[in-house]
């Protein structure tokens, strides 16, 4: 089976395919894009088995627990990108207390000794230290791409390692994360020699920022093509940065508020206009109107438009994003409103994505006028539309079957209805047949987030008619076992569930234990489990991880509490690395 | 406080009293298994009378407290400038007089925010599915206020899985009432401060009457700041929003971080004093008596303890808190200030920022200014790279000593 050494050139026929050297494989299945084609030509035969793992270039941890970061390195020896994803994602609001662990400090260990021609690092949800990102900065001597998105715990002294230890760094992508202010001027540790960044996005930084050096980083950087700057940088600042980078392709403004001088206003738009490459603008945090229309030059080459910051609203918010005729990505805010929604549609058809963010999450009473009538407008004129994620404050079933109709072709629907158990608010039915329309004509549906008003019956819809969902969200939903027992037997393809503060017990979870070896995660926050399910759980699925966690300010010894106790948050994952020995006091493994 | 905590009946019996008490909203939990319920209530009261013995001026202390040497002399230290900070203190305590039962049962989620919204609302457990079931498809407005959820109720960390405990919040706030849920809706924390600059700097003209008004609301909602403490590597965000006084405000800081506490205690497995422990350390965390102290940063990073300034002006001041050990306040780093008047001292240099040692009391600012290389202790890790703006406030009397 082909040890590895070529034939000699033989004299009538090549050689048969299963006597093919090594190197073949591993050039053919180079041309395999997803990760879990690469996965299914290595579960194959040992042969394949050993091409495909020495030549696998890039790697997705996807559960940082899924695996132990040995594991990772001895499997897969030449490993070039890495990315590692810790924390479920509802940490990102907040239900997953702080320590609970994903640190990233035994993947740079591993990666150190086992990858050292490792290139890229990418960590989401994440808890990275300064440690971490100096030992990145010595362990590798190729190192080009820093990624980190929604991590935490590292401080501006660790970019400094970076910018001062990593010659070739071609990215650093900062995304959401919670940095540290030491103050340290990170930026000025980039040596004057240093001219390969390409991306360098540090919108996420709340301290100040040098902008001198930074104007010369930017002056140097010839390459640059994405630069997001952070909300200490000033409006004026803006206008000389660009100037000094035209080549720009994505570009993320800092504050784009002040006091309206038209001298200001005139180099902007010359600046603007200077920047012929232009796609995916962001940022424009406390945008006032009358410094848009700086924007209008760049407007019809822009695909990807993030005003998700933007607390403007008006029709100067409307006629700008109606010139962007080129639109694929919105993200704004739901300032837009409903008549705004309907303008940008019929202007901008190419949109692929929408999102629409509450500007007032918590407020009491509705402030803004955005409704179900701006997502059926969407969805009526814009027909590559498949990824949604809408908050608003009322829905009703016959917008979401006029949805469903007119976009079969949606990938991601996530409706955020902010008040939990809202019904149709006309009918003051359930939005069940709503949700269920959506699932039926929505074949390739692979993301859902359902809220509102909903019983057991959308489930079952969700269940039977949801094949190609991987990740669905639940809150507040469903009336009794049977709605997670529909979720966890169908859904064929599901790969994270997650839910909260629903009626949903032992039962359905013991019935379909099997299932969750097939999924990546399960997420049950205030539902009604107890701990002798956990405990029969974790007694039946050895390679599942039960974490059972109760209150997070105490530990939780869960060899005091009886059978009948209460479950507050059960997260399980499966796992080929036995349970972890990180956890805090208030996470029990069961 | 809290606005939304009214009282109703509970429509199942076992559960919260609310007791209105001063305009406070207390709970005293009753629960069936007594137990741990009733420490948790002597805990409460405990509480209230710590709370209440940290009033007043610094030269009065708790006596039950052991004050090691260190504590001892920064006593001294703050008596001997009782006379000069009496007013401050007066006032100060006559904040704190005002709420005197404050948070006492407070239990809040781990995003203080959120938490403390329905502090005194503890999650409902519906241990009966169908129950829940019914009670799940009634009208939307009910729902919404029996889901409140302040943080996992008390009664998980019982033994027996008590029953559920009733939110005391009213859901019959009118529809669209502001639900205290922890994480919901789902948006990222930073979503939620957004509002908040930005409608009070749109320009007037543009403003209808109702934008302004929600200016005026908008600098009432959520103020989250970070807040950090000496030897927990994990930071927290505080909002300060929902409190109005600094009585409240250091009840929440020690409710943030006294689980963490407790998990490195329970870690080190060293004394079993649960809740006196943790009671010593948060003790005194204003008026600088305790083992920690709470300091505020403004915009231009200078530290100073909380709790000089009026409380709206300290809302709009106070960018970032820390609790510091108070043993390293005592050499007087409460806060670096920026240098601007370098040039007078000739023995520092005017280019390099030093670490300035600072000991700051209220209103009269006692500057200690020392050589580095003489002074250790500090609350921060030096390192060779990082330096310091030290800024002198203008405002005050400062005395120097080198």
């Amino acid at each position: 089976m082909g040890r590895g050494g070529s034939h000699a050139a033989p004299a009538a026929a090549s050689p048969p395919w299963h006597a093919l050297p090594d190197e073949v494989w591993e050039h053919a299945f180079s041309f395999l894009p997803a990760d879990s084609d690469r996965g299914a030509a290595a579960a194959a035969c040992r042969s394949w088995l050993r091409a495909e793992r020495r030549s696998r270039r890039r790697l997705v941890i996807a559960n940082c627990y899924a695996a132990s970061p040995q594991d990772a390195v001895d499997r897969f020896p030449s490993v070039r990108a890495v990315e590692v994803k810790g924390k479920p994602h509802f940490a990102d609001f907040g239900l997953v207390p702080p320590g609970w662990g994903a640190a990233a400090a035994p993947w740079v260990a591993a990666a150190a000794d086992g990858w050292p021609l490792l290139e890229e690092l990418s960590f989401k949800r994440m808890y990275v230290t300064d440690d971490c990102l100096e030992m990145i900065a010595a362990s590798f001597r190729n190192f080009q791409v820093l990624r980190l998105v929604s991590c935490e715990g590292f401080s501006t002294s660790g970019l400094a390692a970076i910018a001062a230890g990593c010659r070739n760094v071609r990215e650093l992508d900062l995304q959401e994360n919670e940095i540290e202010d030491c103050s340290i001027h990170w930026l000025s540790l980039f040596p004057e020699s240093f001219t390969s960044l390409v991306t360098l996005n540090f919108s996420c930084l709340e301290g100040d920022v040098d902008i001198t050096v930074l104007e010369r980083l930017v002056t140097r950087c010839r390459n640059l093509k994405t630069l997001k700057l952070n909300n200490a940088i000033p409006l004026d600042k803006l206008a000389s940065l660009l100037r000094k980078a035209p080549q720009i392709v994505e570009l993320g403004t800092g504050r784009f508020s002040a006091d309206y001088h038209l001298d200001l206003f005139s180099k902007l738009a010359a600046a603007f206009a200077g920047c012929k490459s232009l796609r995916r603008l962001s940022g424009a945090w406390d945008a006032v109107p009358e410094y848009l229309p700086a924007f209008y030059c760049v407007c019809e080459g822009l695909t990807s438009l993030n005003l998700s910051y933007a607390t403007v609203r008006g029709p100067e918010l409307v006629k700008f994003i109606s010139r962007c005729k080129n639109l694929q990505l919105l993200w704004v805010m739901d300032l837009i409103e409903d008549h705004g929604l309907a303008a940008v549609a019929s202007s901008c058809n190419k949109l692929q994505e929408l999102r629409v963010f509450p500007s007032a999450p918590f407020d009491a009473a509705e402030q803004v006028s955005l409704t179900e009538r701006g997502l059926v407008d969407v969805s009526a004129s814009c027909p590559m539309l498949e990824s949604v994620l809408y908050f608003c404050r009322r829905m009703t079933n016959e917008a979401l079957i006029t949805i469903a109709k007119n976009r079969p072709n949606f990938t991601c629907f996530r409706l955020c209805i902010i008040e939990p158990h809202t019904p149709d608010y006309i009918t003051h039915q359930p939005l069940d047949a709503g949700f269920s329309a959506i699932v039926e004509s929505c074949k390739g549906l692979r993301r859902l987030s359902v809220s509102g008003l909903l019983t057991d019956r959308v489930f079952r819809s969700i269940g039977a008619h949801a094949d190609r969902l991987e990740m669905l969200s639940i809150a507040f939903a469903g009336n009794s076992d049977l709605g997670l027992h529909y979720i966890l037997s169908g859904c064929k393809s599901l790969k994270k569930l997650e839910i909260r503060d629903c009626p949903f017990g032992d039962k359905p979870l013991l019935a379909n234990a099997a299932k969750l070896e097939t999924m990546r995660s399960l997420w049950m926050s205030s539902c009604s489990l107890t701990l002798g399910a956990c405990r029969q759980l974790a007694r039946k699925m050895p390679r599942l991880s039960v974490e059972v966690m109760n209150d997070p300010r105490r530990a939780c010894p869960l060899d005091s509490l009886t059978d009948e106790s209460h479950v507050e948050t059960l997260y399980v994952y499966r796992t080929i690395a036995g349970p972890r020995s990180d956890t805090p006091a208030c996470v029990q493994i069961v | 406080m809290e606005e939304d905590s009214r009282g109703r009946a509970p429509s199942t019996p076992q559960l919260l009293n609310l007791i209105q008490d001063e305009g406070e909203w207390k709970v005293v939990r009753e629960e069936a298994d007594g137990g741990r319920s009733s420490r948790t209530t002597s805990y409460e009261a405990q509480e209230d009378t710590k709370l209440e013995l940290k009033l007043g001026l610094p030269g009065v202390h708790d006596e039950e407290r052991q004050a090691g040497p260190r504590e001892r002399l920064e006593l001294r230290q703050q008596e001997s400038c009782t006379e000069l900070s009496l007013g401050c203190f007066a006032s100060h305590s006559r904040l704190a007089t005002s709420t005197a039962s404050t948070t006492a049962g407070a239990k809040r989620g781990f995003l203080a925010t959120v938490g403390a919204k329905a502090q005194e609302a503890c999650s409902q457990r519906h241990q009966d599915k169908e129950g829940c079931g019914n009670e799940l498809t009634l009208g939307g407005e009910n729902m919404a206020g029996e889901r409140k959820k302040g943080c996992c109720p008390p009664s998980s960390s019982h033994d027996s899985a008590a029953g559920p405990v009733h939110s005391s919040s009213n859901p019959h706030q009118g529809r669209g009432a502001v639900l205290p849920v922890v994480g919901w809706p789902p948006v990222r924390s930073f979503r939620r401060n957004l509002t908040n600059g930005s409608s009070s700097k749109q320009s007037p003209d543009r403003q209808s009457d109702e934008l302004g008004d929600k200016a005026k609301l908008a600098c009432k909602r959520s103020l989250l700041i970070k807040i950090n403490m000496d030897g927990i590597p994990i930071g927290r965000k505080i909002d300060l929003a929902v409190y109005d006084n600094y009585q409240k405000l250091s009840s929440a800081v020690e409710e943030l971080f006294s689980g963490f506490l407790e998990a490195q205690k329970d870690l080190d497995c060293t004394e079993s004093g649960e809740l006196g422990a943790e009671e010593k350390i948060f003790s005194g965390l204003l008026d600088g008596t305790g083992e920690y102290t709470l300091v505020y940063e403004d915009n231009g990073g200078s530290r100073m303890p909380v709790g000089d300034l009026p409380w709206n002006v300290f809302l709009s001041t106070a960018k970032r808190l820390r609790v510091l050990k108070s043993s390293e306040l005592l050499h007087g780093l409460v806060s670096t200030m920026q240098i601007q008047a370098v040039i007078c001292f000739p023995l520092l240099k005017s280019k390099f920022y030093l670490w300035l040692q600072l000991c700051r009391w209220n209103y009269f600012i006692h500057v200690i200014v020392s050589v580095p290389q003489s002074q250790v202790s500090s609350s921060f890790i030096f390192s060779p790279c990082l330096f310091y703006r030290l800024k002198l406030p203008l405002v005050g009397q400062w005395i120097v000593d080198i």
